[in-house]
């Protein structure tokens, strides 16, 4: 095998020319859409081969391998072996290489098809373990890099630049496809997907497909001045035109290159084309451009953590990282985190959102709990709702090592200390999977007390990072916030230490700043007045409650007045409905039952309040709530109110019950002793129609035990047994999942023959319900309330 | 414009009221909000032949029954796909944990705004085809009929819809973004089989959404 490619010396010495489009050429050589092009390596090699062959004739310095799809995944459901077609893809770029005397061979490495979980169902480890196949057959075959290219989600780039870096010591290229406003496929950013990349290590990043040449030159200043890496540009010849039924670009050779000669002194240094182009595009580029010299690379020292889809930037206004989802001195919190209620955490996240917070930190840490599996769940999910950037917040190494290579993005890493032992774990962590880290100025001798004592420890923190290769724009100190009951200069101290660090290390702060009132009396005038002060000493990120008033006050008005908040609008559009309207009416006095019937949340809960004052507890539930949701269900089933209503109206019983709970205790006003388990059944991702049965039997009162969607049999049985449930209810959308319904309540027979089993779901009928073995088919969310009543009644 | 009696429908409810009309109009601005509609379409030749049951599209073999009747005539044709992209899944995800009252109303919004997503982006095939004095049957989609889920495969590859579009697929053939269709649409110089209603080209009698109010061809 020849000599590898030594890309180190040429990069940026002058530009290098990539290939041109493979599938164009092979479609023209007769490739039917929707044939595999990689199943050509094997079939019709000598095609393949000539396509190298025009590219590097065309004077291309890097040919593709014919691998883009060449995934175990996609390759399995075609009936082809990946690993065959990525070895003789590689073999035969790196023949033409051979021949031509000169070039270097890519890897080329395409998205999977498949979304990965929790969106969609492939698992993240499942997608690393694909391409980690990809990668080590092509470097065992002889590419001289990888190129990951075509990616539209961050997510699933960042499990093939972990496969290739993990498996191969191939340098690694990674472009992506944006749109024209500068979005990928699923939303995310360009300063993303640069943060992103960065972090995890990628040699190489940049641009390719979806668009031609002159879009992503518009795209290209954004891209260079967020990375400190060198940019690979690879566009279509132009957008697609359908012309007599077949798809066109409309940028021929000449202008191709003049573009690709602007794209070079943007600052790209390496270019090459994508769907379209052809070898005359890529000599005629090459000819254009090949005297121009490579500029500079920027000297970049942004602080940024980022989602799949947003960045959060560090140094210029305050960043707000919202510190809610976490279980210290919160009981109910606790209570959610032991029985897996992810739904209440995801709550609290999205509540941070819509009040201002820019970051979410996560701490899932109890000691009676599996730390690491809920702090995956949990990061997951919540990054399925919300686009906010995470902090990932544990005192546990492998915890922290698990939620920062599932994270989808760069995320922030709280914490590391000056202690050896800390930085000894946490750091190759960061180096690793990319992150910002807090740094703790905590030593093996503790908190020091002074301020020196704590620029100290940051310094030390600063200069061990370095020694691992992790930048300090990559490092925030926490000079910590102590209490001032406890120590009158504690919070001067920390004031102090916080300007020295920002004035003499020049890193970015942050502060957990409610610790400062801990043991006073109306804790948020303290908080509130020290979060201005540590603001005033150049705070940069405040880890702190966005749901306190005073806070945001806090927070809205120095920014206003800092000049952080343009014409004040953030300030203007939080306040200016406050004051000046009247206060909002209370809700007109109704009936508990008439607010239950009319859908009146508040009305509601105000209104069992009141009752609960001079009534016993069972009385209202009985004579009240319960009456009320009759009526409901009737009117529902007559037709006269609708779905929405329903659960309007569930919902507001649903306070009504609270309030009834807060003075009956929740033992008493348990109302049913009916457990049920619900799923949506294996292979079913459509979970909306049970997720509305779900709520209304909550809401009626029922203990619900909610397995999710796409649940395998043996989990269903698994916990009908363990929650001892007498009643589980299962969804299908699809035809083809209702085989797996059938299956499931197979072994719920033979494993829980005591369970009652309802099913619904939009292809179900009786007679289905019937034929696969149900007790009960519900046609609608009401039907199955009114089955879970019936059977709550026998049970009694 | 969105079709109202559509969303309705898709809620379960044959009339409206206050209610109803303010939580439609809020889900509809949410969803409008969140969408960012794609489409991707490729023209093809086709030949459908109902005897064997099979269509052959763009030199691909399909065997479906009802595909090879819906298509019976048609020459040519389009592979079709188009979604309002994945904020909007996350929107319906939110609600079911935030506002459940609002979850079905923007799955039923979001349902009716595909519709209209499909139908717009099938506006230049309409022009295309009345050009040429050829007539567009209606979409169909993997999963009407015998037309069975796993076509997804084909079209998805043929059209290169998740690189293109972003639409990804389970195992079992589900497609994410959930808002999202793919069909074939014919193109015939006969016009009479071009203006039945969707639903009853469709095998599965018993669903819940099918229209019985529109005469059956």
């Amino acid at each position: 095998m020849s000599q590898m490619y030594d890309f180190k010396a040429y990069l940026g010495t002058r530009p290098l020319f990539f290939d041109g489009a493979m599938g164009t050429g092979l479609q023209e050589k007769g490739l039917r859409p929707g044939e595999m092009p990689e199943r050509w390596n094997l079939m019709r090699p000598e095609t393949i081969l000539e396509v190298h062959q025009s590219y590097l004739e065309a004077g291309s310095d890097v040919i593709s391998a014919n691998t883009f799809g060449a995934n175990p995944l996609k390759c399995r459901e075609n009936g082809m072996e990946a690993e065959a077609l990525v070895t003789a893809g590689v073999r035969l770029a790196r023949r033409a290489v051979e021949q031509a005397g000169r070039g270097a061979v890519a890897l080329d490495i395409g998205p999977t098809g498949k979304l990965l979980a929790p969106l969609g169902s492939l698992p993240f480890e499942e997608a690393v373990k694909a391409f980690a196949s990809m990668a080590r057959a092509g470097a065992e075959a002889g590419a001289d890099c990888a190129l990951i290219e075509t990616m539209g989600d961050l997510y699933e780039a960042k499990a093939a630049v972990l496969a290739v870096k993990e498996n191969t010591s191939l340098p690694v290229f990674v472009t992506m496809t944006f749109d024209q406003e500068g979005k990928l496929l699923t939303g995310g950013s360009i300063t993303a997907m640069a943060a992103v990349l960065e972090g995890l290590g990628a040699d190489v990043i940049g641009l390719n497909c979806g668009l031609g040449p002159r879009q992503m030159l518009e795209l290209l200043p954004t891209l260079r001045a967020n990375t400190a890496l060198p940019i690979l540009v690879n566009p279509n010849a132009g957008l697609p035109v359908e012309l007599d039924g077949r798809t066109h670009f409309d940028v021929g050779p000449e202008e191709f290159a003049r573009f690709m000669e602007e794209i070079l002194l943007a600052g790209a240094w390496m270019i090459g084309g994508c769907c379209g182009t052809t070898p005359e595009h890529i000599r005629k580029t090459i000819e254009r451009c090949k005297g121009i010299s490579c500029s500079p690379l920027p000297q970049l020292s942004q602080t940024v953590v980022a989602s799949g889809i947003q960045t959060a930037a560090f140094g210029d206004a305050p960043v707000i990282i919202g510190e809610r989802i976490n279980p210290t001195g919160k009981s109910r919190f606790k209570q959610a985190l032991r029985e897996g209620d992810i739904p209440y955490i995801l709550r609290e996240g999205l509540a941070q959102q819509d009040a201002g917070a820019h970051i979410l930190d996560v701490n899932v840490g109890l000691p009676e709990i599996d730390e690491e599996s809920l702090m995956s769940r949990a990061i997951g999910e919540l990054q399925s709702v919300s686009p906010l950037p995470l902090q990932i917040d544990t005192a546990d190494p492998a915890v922290m090592a698990k939620a920062m290579r599932l994270y989808n993005g760069k995320a922030l890493v709280n914490s590391v200390t000056a202690k050896k032992s800390s930085m000894e774990a946490v750091f190759p962590l960061v180096k690793r999977y990319g992150g910002v880290v807090i740094g703790l100025t905590i030593t093996e001798e503790g908190i020091p007390e002074t301020a020196q004592g704590r620029v100290d420890a940051a310094r030390r923190i600063v200069e061990t990072a370095a020694a691992y290769g992790i930048d300090k724009k990559d490092l925030i100190i926490d000079p910590l916030t102590m209490a001032v009951s406890a120590g009158q200069d504690a919070a001067l101290v920390t004031l102090e230490a916080l300007s020295r660090i920002r004035r003499e290390l020049g890193v970015y702060t942050s502060l957990g700043v409610s610790n400062v009132s801990f043991g006073l009396p109306q804790r948020e005038n303290v908080t509130a007045a020290f979060f201005l002060m540590a603001l005033q000493a150049g705070l940069n990120a405040a880890i702190m409650n966005p749901l306190s008033e005073a806070m945001m006050r806090a927070y809205r008005a120095f920014c206003a007045l800092s000049g952080f908040d343009e014409n004040c609008m953030a300030y203007i559009e939080a306040y200016r409905q406050q004051g000046s309207a009247p206060a909002p009416a209370a809700p007109a006095a109704c009936s508990l039952q008439d607010a239950i019937e009319r859908g009146l949340k508040e009305a509601a809960g105000q209104a069992a309040e009141e009752l609960s004052q001079t009534l016993p507890g069972l009385e209202i539930i009985n004579t009240h709530i319960v009456p009320a949701l009759d009526a409901v269900g009737r009117r529902f089933e007559e037709k006269t109110l609708f779905l929405p209503q329903l659960l309007m109206s569930a919902d507001a019983a649903k306070a009504a019950f609270e309030a009834v709970k807060k003075h009956l205790g929740a033992e008493a006003s348990e109302q049913s002793k009916l457990t049920i388990v619900i799923a949506t059944v294996k292979g079913d991702v459509h979970d909306i129609g049970k997720n509305i049965v779900k709520v209304l039997l909550e809401n009626y009162g029922f203990r619900v035990i909610d397995l999710g969607k796409d649940v395998p049999p043996e989990a269903v049985a698994e916990a009908v047994k363990r929650e001892n449930a007498q009643l589980a209810g299962l969804s299908a959308l699809m035809t083809t999942t209702v085989a797996n319904m059938k299956e499931t309540i197979a072994l719920l027979r033979q494993e829980a023959p005591h369970v009652k089993v309802m099913v619904g779901g939009a292809v179900l009928t009786q007679e289905y319900a019937d034929q696969i073995g149900a007790d009960f088919y519900g046609p609608d969310a009401m039907a199955s309330v009114r089955y879970a009543m019936a059977l709550a009644e026998k049970l009694k | 414009m969105l079709n109202r009696k559509e969303i309705l429908r898709y809620l379960g409810a044959d009339a409206t009221n206050e209610t109803m009309d303010a939580l439609i109009d809020r889900a509809q601005a949410a969803v409008e909000n969140a969408v960012r509609p794609r489409h991707v379409v490729r023209h093809v030749p086709l030949q459908a032949d109902v005897a064997l049951g099979q269509v052959v599209l763009a030199g691909t073999v399909l065997s479906s029954r009802n595909l090879a009747r819906h298509l019976q005539g048609c020459e040519e044709g389009f592979l079709f796909a188009c979604t309002l992209g994945p904020a909007v899944d996350a929107l319906i995800k939110r609600y079911a944990l935030t506002e459940p009252p609002m979850l079905p109303v923007a799955q039923a919004v979001a349902a009716a705004y595909t519709e209209l997503c499909a139908d717009e982006a099938q506006r230049p095939l309409e022009a295309y085809a009345s050009e040429r004095n050829l007539y567009l049957r209606p979409r169909y989609s993997p999963g009407y009929g015998d037309f069975t889920l796993d076509n997804q495969r084909f079209l998805f590859d043929a059209l290169e819809i998740s690189k293109n579009i972003g639409i990804t697929l389970t195992e079992e053939f589900i497609m994410i973004p959930f808002k999202s269709v793919t069909a074939v649409i014919g193109l015939s110089p006969d016009p009479s089989l071009c203006h039945i209603n969707k639903c009853m080209t469709c095998t599965a009698k018993n669903c819940p959404f099918r229209k019985e109010d529109e005469p059956n061809v």
